[in-house]
């Protein structure tokens, strides 16, 4: 939880209303375009991205566009920005796209607008029985201690001890990384992402030890308590074999910029405060409140956030 | 079978239905045995290699006559080939070889719609287990032929109503054939054969579902109907009994081969061989024979009582009981009549009859 | 050719040459890659330039859906939901009564106040629209296939692909052609459903009574008029259950393809809680999808029942069905915006499922913990690697002498002889165990591995099946994907032996105890139409990720066909034979054992057959609490939009369970 509060709310909201105003600056205020069609807004499996995506499309609304917002599966998207049926998709985590992003984003048919503005996070965390296990973390040091590799071992990693990895589908990095620093460790693929909140919150509530792969902003880390692994050497320019901080995109449709040329320059400035948005997603998912009256309430409390975003692109 | 004995009664009247050397073979590919054209086939040879080579031949070379206004039985055991012969008949299934003629149309030549039409006017059919459509009710089903061949709803129910009321089941027309008893479900695929008012009238076992009670009745109900329609009938039972009890004449099946034909009489006193008479042992003469199949032409002077031709023997038991040795039989029925004598009738029922008749 | 038996034994010494060999030739264990064919490159490049052909014509028919799919589904949407819930009630009363419509009230109740009364409309739109193209292609099909026999059983084997192919090796092809959007659920959930009916129509029509075929022939039927005015109708029940079934398989589907997304449907509901391991949440919508499985299925089978009546006759119902329409309309002119749905109620409810299941996690994760790895250690790892892979300093904390081999070969080797004279058969078995525990089932080699799967291919199925068992090692083997292919085998195994061990136990159980069968039924009927990824989130938190969880996961599904059949195949024993055993003198467990088991043993076979397939149906989802089978690569596939690798994995799973459900049908 000592996140949440590490950087003051107030600074990093007008943080963000700094860098809202330098965006605002280059672009050119533009004609609103096919305002009495619809914009479809793609809303993913996860709670940040909803409302990210509900707090957008309410801005577009206030521009005078009108919104839909479309539940979307991760890799499908890309099909549907491809071809229009969907238009804008404003979070979009870049470290589990897999080969279908790229593949698209070659064809032409989408555009990556540019950051969401989230202060991402991406590395190996641990539950605080493992660091009882392991005395010396977050030096990744302490995980080459056989104490530690045997408090985390398990039958099918024997004799190393087991890292839960991201899905198969993700990728090696972390894989790649035990491997070049002949850590002791056998890399277990997730198969999803529910199986790594789940196993996070079931090894966090029994207190047993764990270490995995994982990123932030998400909503679990509100609930759960993990320290951050302070990484071992990698080649920063190899993305295969280093975990940097994965980018946070808005990704639209290509003929977006003809069709709705105020609107895609508002989605081009538009920018969330990761704590802000932590905050949101505790309300929703701790403190049982819908997305549409959170988002609402941001919009009522921000405008001096957004309303240059809309002035700046609509003439 | 030799032709003489085809026509031992009934010469007078038109054939109807004409069946000659008639093969049915199931089996990987029976058309391969018949394709030669002008080859005479010996019937035992053919059959005895058909068996041996894979093929089961459920009709062997059947040939027989079927006149107008008669009731002719097929009869034998269950797996003898009726059905297959009688849907050969009806051309439900294809014969493989042979000729069969209807009112002298080549019926195995009769193209689809030629064959529709003979189906929706001059063929009616009923069957063993009724072949009623679930989905239609009492009147539905009865007015279904008529349907088919596009008569209009009011004429067509009204005719159905009539032949339901013929079959005795006024009231149930809107039931359903599940809500009706096996004998009550007969009697619709009675009316609904009837329907078209066909002159040609095969029941394939109609009675054999039903208990023994039913089916009695529903012989006594087939008897007057067919009194009243003067329909020429193929009927299949496996019951000698009915057999008998309906039969003008009776065509004796086993193994696909017809053994014998004849009227019951003529079947039960001269049985062909030795499995005919096996097969009619059980019967009990004296109610199956009547007076006018012993009946002889030349007159007897000391007749002293008569009785009609149509009467069982049993009928005549009493009276010869009580003395009478000579009867003058009234024609009756398909019977010319003519004069009988006791010990001819005696003789007839053999032992056990005439332990009886000292009884009597 | 030898006897069956001798060749078994030659088989055995073949596999028995090929272990003793692998130590000195690596590729006997292991397939090597360099030795595979780029199947899944080669599908790419000739696949994609004809979908690109297709896709036209896909977009078109994807944008002829789209249309009256929206407006059926905002006519569901607009509808005061109490109208819509009393039209399902009445529904209800006129397929079967008033149970049924007290049902219908309850489940609708617990919708509503979980809060997906929306989502699950939008399912129902699908669903819905999926309807009449499965109906109208599967009847047509299932028609054919009587017209013609001769087409009969190819059509059955497409059809057996289509059912066993895993729907997310097709999502990439289905999303290349019909975009993005509902289309693609809907295309599919109809790919799906059709089998069923064509299956119906099948039997249906040959089931009509000759008797009735020939009246209607003597009756001086058309071909046309027989079939429409004759089998048709006379086929109509089988045919409403065809309808029936249709509807189950569309709405399973609808849920999978959910994960394509663009619909906000109850599956969407269950994906997303997925992801975020809210056990209540995917509970809940969990449960709607029962609730809707449950209404749909009666009210259709009620309508499918032959000897139906009804206590709402035709009349009455059609004037209280346009007297909720009405009322609705009304409504919804009066008050436009009112949504007459409770807001935070299933919220809170969830979050209290998710607290409790936190607690349960914690205080039983000791014991859970001791449970998962004494299996692992003693039951799947020996499987898995062998007993020479497993008897290592690291695992069982000893290491194998020459000595324990030869006792180890002595003692199965022995058992095999003494059984030889009695029962060779099982002593061949027992020779093959031996062998396969001592590598380890995903190690043991794999030229022995595709010679028994030939030799009993061709032994139960003649040259087709050896041609089907073939072509699938083929895919397997040169399409790269031996290693998943073997632990697929492992799991699929381990699960099966498990699940008929445990749920054969149980269905005995049923069946002799009328009070396990009355709460076992429910268990399983939940077991079954729940989406399965409900089970994954507690499945997880216990056991964490890995092998021992996708077992669980599988067995969980997997354990229904034995229950259900096992009870079904004795309690329908004929009561004669039974009491004529007993008249013999027979005691309860003679009865049991003597009796009642042989006599169901057909039935028996068909339920594992039929575990058998759910297991293997079961290996994509497995997939999500990370395993390195099949079903993986079915994943990495979508990851990659890799259209090719996709359908290798997806038409191997698809083919192995034909060959198994062939393997075992006679
Ligand atoms: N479609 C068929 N294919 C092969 N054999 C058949 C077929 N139909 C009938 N048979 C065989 O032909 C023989 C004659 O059968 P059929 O049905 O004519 O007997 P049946 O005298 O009517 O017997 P039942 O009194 O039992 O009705 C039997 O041996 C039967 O097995
Ligand atoms: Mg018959």
């Amino acid at each position: 939880m000592t996140r949440l509060t590490s950087l003051p709310t107030t600074t990093g909201r007008a943080l963000l209303a700094g860098i809202a105003v330098l965006s605002a600056l280059p672009s050119q205020a533009a004609e609103l375009g096919a305002a009495d069609e619809t914009i479809q807004m793609a809303m993913l499996e996860w709670t940040g991205n909803n409302i990210s995506t509900q707090i957008a499309g309410r801005i577009l609304e206030k521009a005078g566009y009108k919104v839909e917002y479309v539940t979307a599966g991760n890799f499908p998207q890309f099909s549907g920005l491809s071809d229009g049926t969907l238009d804008a998709s404003v979070e979009i985590w870049m470290m589990n796209v897999g080969d279908v992003y790229p593949k698209a984003l070659e064809s032409g048919l989408i555009e990556n607008i540019g950051t969401l503005g989230l202060r991402s996070r991406e590395g190996w965390i641990y539950t605080k029985a493992t660091a009882e296990a392991c005395p010396g973390l977050p030096d990744w040091h302490a995980l080459m201690e056989p104490a530690c590799v045997a408090a985390l071992a398990t039958p099918d990693t024997l004799p190393n001890g087991r890292f839960l990895d991201y899905p198969a589908d993700w990728g090696a990095r972390s894989a790649n990384m035990l491997a070049d620093n002949a850590m002791p460790y056998t890399a277990i693929p997730a198969g999803s992402e529910g199986a790594m909140v789940a196993e996070l919150r079931a090894a966090a509530a029994g207190n047993t030890p764990l270490l995995m792969t994982f990123w932030e902003p998400h909503f679990v880390l509100a609930d759960v308590e993990v320290g951050w692994v302070d990484m071992p050497p990698c080649d920063q320019a190899n993305l295969e074999r280093c975990i940097v901080p994965p980018p946070v995109d808005k990704v639209v449709w290509a003929g977006m910029k003809d069709k709705w040329p105020a609107a895609y320059g508002i989605l081009t400035d538009f920018r969330m405060d990761t704590d802000q948005q932590q905050q949101m997603m505790l309300a929703v998912s701790e403190k049982g409140e819908s997305l549409q009256a959170v988002a609402d309430k941001w919009i009522a409390e921000n405008e001096a956030v957004w309303r240059p975003w809309v002035d700046a692109n609509v003439k | 079978m030799p032709e003489t004995d085809q026509n031992s009664i009934d010469r007078h009247r038109n054939v109807k239905l004409q069946c000659r050397n008639v093969w049915k073979v199931y089996g990987p590919r029976p058309d391969y045995y018949f394709d030669a054209k002008g080859y005479r086939i010996e019937p035992e040879l053919l059959a005895a290699r058909l068996t041996a080579e894979g093929h089961l031949p459920a009709l062997i070379d059947a040939s027989f006559d079927v006149h107008e206004g008669e009731i002719f039985v097929i009869m034998g055991l269950s797996g003898s080939g009726k059905s297959t012969l009688v849907r050969c008949l009806s051309r439900l299934i294809d014969a493989n070889h042979g000729t069969i003629q209807l009112d002298g149309q080549d019926l195995l030549a009769a193209t689809p719609r030629e064959l529709i039409e003979i189906r929706r006017h001059k063929m009616g059919m009923v069957f063993q287990s009724f072949g009623l459509l679930p989905h239609l009710t009492v009147l539905e089903n009865t007015a279904f032929p008529l349907k088919l061949q596009g008569m209009g709803l009011a004429e067509r129910e009204a005719r159905a109503r009539e032949m339901i009321r013929l079959v005795g089941l006024d009231g149930r027309e809107a039931s359903y054939p599940s809500q009706l008893s096996g004998g009550q479900q007969q009697r619709v695929g009675i009316a609904r054969s009837l329907a078209v008012g066909p002159d040609l009238w095969f029941l394939d076992e109609p009675f054999s579902a039903l208990d023994p009670l039913i089916r009695r009745q529903m012989q006594d109900e087939f008897l007057r109907l067919q009194d009243q329609l003067k329909k020429t009938i193929v009927f299949i039972t496996h019951d000698i009994m009915e057999a008998c009890r309906l039969a003008d004449r009776i065509a004796l099946m086993r193994n696909g081969r017809i053994i014998q034909i004849g009227t019951p009489a003529e079947i039960l006193l001269s049985p062909a061989d030795e499995y005919v008479a096996e097969f009619t042992a059980e019967v009990a003469l004296a109610r199956v024979i009547r007076a006018g199949d012993l009946a002889v032409a030349a007159p007897m002077s000391e007749a002293t009582a008569e009785i009609s031709a149509d009467q069982p023997l049993e009928a005549l038991m009493s009276k010869i009981g009580a003395g009478h040795r000579h009867f003058r039989v009234l024609p009756a029925g398909r019977y010319p009549g003519g004069y009988v004598a006791a010990d001819r009738i005696l003789a007839v029922l053999g032992h056990e009859a005439a332990t009886l008749a000292e009884v009597g | 050719m030898a006897s069956p038996l001798f060749r078994w034994l030659l088989l055995f010494l073949f596999c028995l040459a090929l272990v003793l060999a692998s130590p000195f030739l690596p590729w006997l264990a292991a397939f090597p890659q360099g030795w595979t064919l780029p199947l899944a490159d080669v599908l790419n490049t000739w696949a994609l330039p004809v979908f690109d052909i297709l896709q036209g014509p896909g977009r078109a028919l994807a944008a002829g859906l789209d249309l009256p799919l929206r407006g059926l589904r905002a006519a569901l949407e607009w509808l005061p939901w109490p109208a819509l819930a009393g039209i399902v009630v009445l529904l209800a009363l006129r397929a079967s009564g008033w149970q049924l419509a007290v049902v219908a009230i309850i489940a609708q109740a617990g919708i509503v106040a979980g809060g997906y009364w929306p989502q699950a409309m939008n399912t129902l739109a699908i669903v819905l629209m999926s309807l009449p193209p499965a109906v109208l292609i599967g009847f047509a099909l299932g028609a054919a296939a009587h017209r013609w026999p001769r087409i009969e059983p190819a059509t059955v084997a497409a059809l057996d692909v289509m059912q066993t192919l895993p729907a997310f090796a097709y999502l990439i092809p289905l999303l290349i052609l019909f975009g993005f959007g509902p289309a693609p659920g809907l295309v599919a959930g109809v790919v799906f459903a059709v089998p069923p009916m064509v299956r119906n129509t099948i039997l249906g029509l040959a089931r009509v009574p000759a008797e009735v075929v020939e009246a209607a022939q003597m009756c001086g039927a058309t071909s046309g008029q027989l079939f429409w005015l004759a089998k048709v109708p006379a086929a109509r029940s089988q045919l409403l259950v065809g309808v029936n079934q249709t509807v189950m398989a569309s709405l399973s589907m609808v849920i999978i393809v959910a994960v394509i997304g663009g619909f906000n449907d109850i599956g969407w509901e269950v994906l997303s809680a997925m992801r975020g391991a809210e056990l209540g949440r995917s509970l809940m919508s969990g449960l709607v999808i029962v609730a809707m499985a449950i209404l749909l299925d009666r009210i259709t089978l009620g309508f499918a029942s032959p000897g139906r009546t009804t206590i709402l006759g035709q009349k009455k119902f059609r004037i209280a069905f346009g007297a909720f329409v009405i009322a609705g309309v009304v409504t919804r002119l009066i008050l436009p915006e009112v949504t007459f749905l409770p807001d935070a109620l299933g919220r809170n409810l969830a979050r209290s499922i998710d607290a409790t299941l936190m607690d349960f996690v914690v205080a039983t994760g000791p014991f859970f913990a001791a449970l998962r790895d004494g299996l692992n250690y003693g039951l799947m790892l020996p499987l898995r690697i062998g007993l020479l892979g497993a008897a290592t300093p690291t695992v069982w904390g000893f290491t194998l002498m020459p000595w324990m081999i030869a006792a180890y070969a002595i003692v199965f080797a022995g058992g095999a002889f003494i059984l030889w004279r009695r029962t060779p058969t099982l002593a061949i078995a027992i020779l093959f165990v031996g062998l396969a525990l001592a590598t380890g089932i995903t190690r043991f080699p794999w030229p022995g591995v595709v010679a028994m799967a030939l030799v009993a291919a061709w032994a139960s199925g003649g040259p087709r099946l050896f041609a089907m068992t073939s072509g699938a090692l083929g895919l397997i083997i040169f399409g790269g994907l031996w290693a998943a292919f073997t632990q697929s085998a492992y799991l699929t195994a381990l699960a099966v032996v498990l699940c008929v061990l445990i749920g054969g136990a149980l269905g005995l159980l049923a069946a002799e105890n009328d009070r396990a069968s009355a709460i076992l039924r429910p268990i399983n009927d939940a077991l079954q139409t729940m989406p399965q990824f409900v089970f994954l989130i507690p499945a997880l938190m216990l056991f964490r990720v890995g092998e021992f969880t996708a077992l669980i996961a599988i067995m969980l599904y997997a354990i229904v066909p034995p229950m259900r059949y096992v009870e079904h195949g004795l309690r329908n024993v004929s009561p004669a034979l039974v009491e004529a055993a007993v008249q013999m003198g027979a005691t309860r467990s003679q009865l049991l054992w003597q009796v009642k088991l042989p006599l169901a043993r057909p039935v028996i076979r068909l339920g594992i057959n039929q575990t058998i397939m759910a297991a293997i149906s079961m290996l994509v989802i497995a997939a999500l609490v990370g395993t390195r089978d099949l079903g993986q690569q079915v994943f990495i596939a979508l990851g990659k939009a890799d259209l090719g690798l996709g359908l290798v994995a997806g038409f191997a799973i698809a083919l192995l369970a034909l060959i198994a459900d062939r393997l075992l049908r006679d």
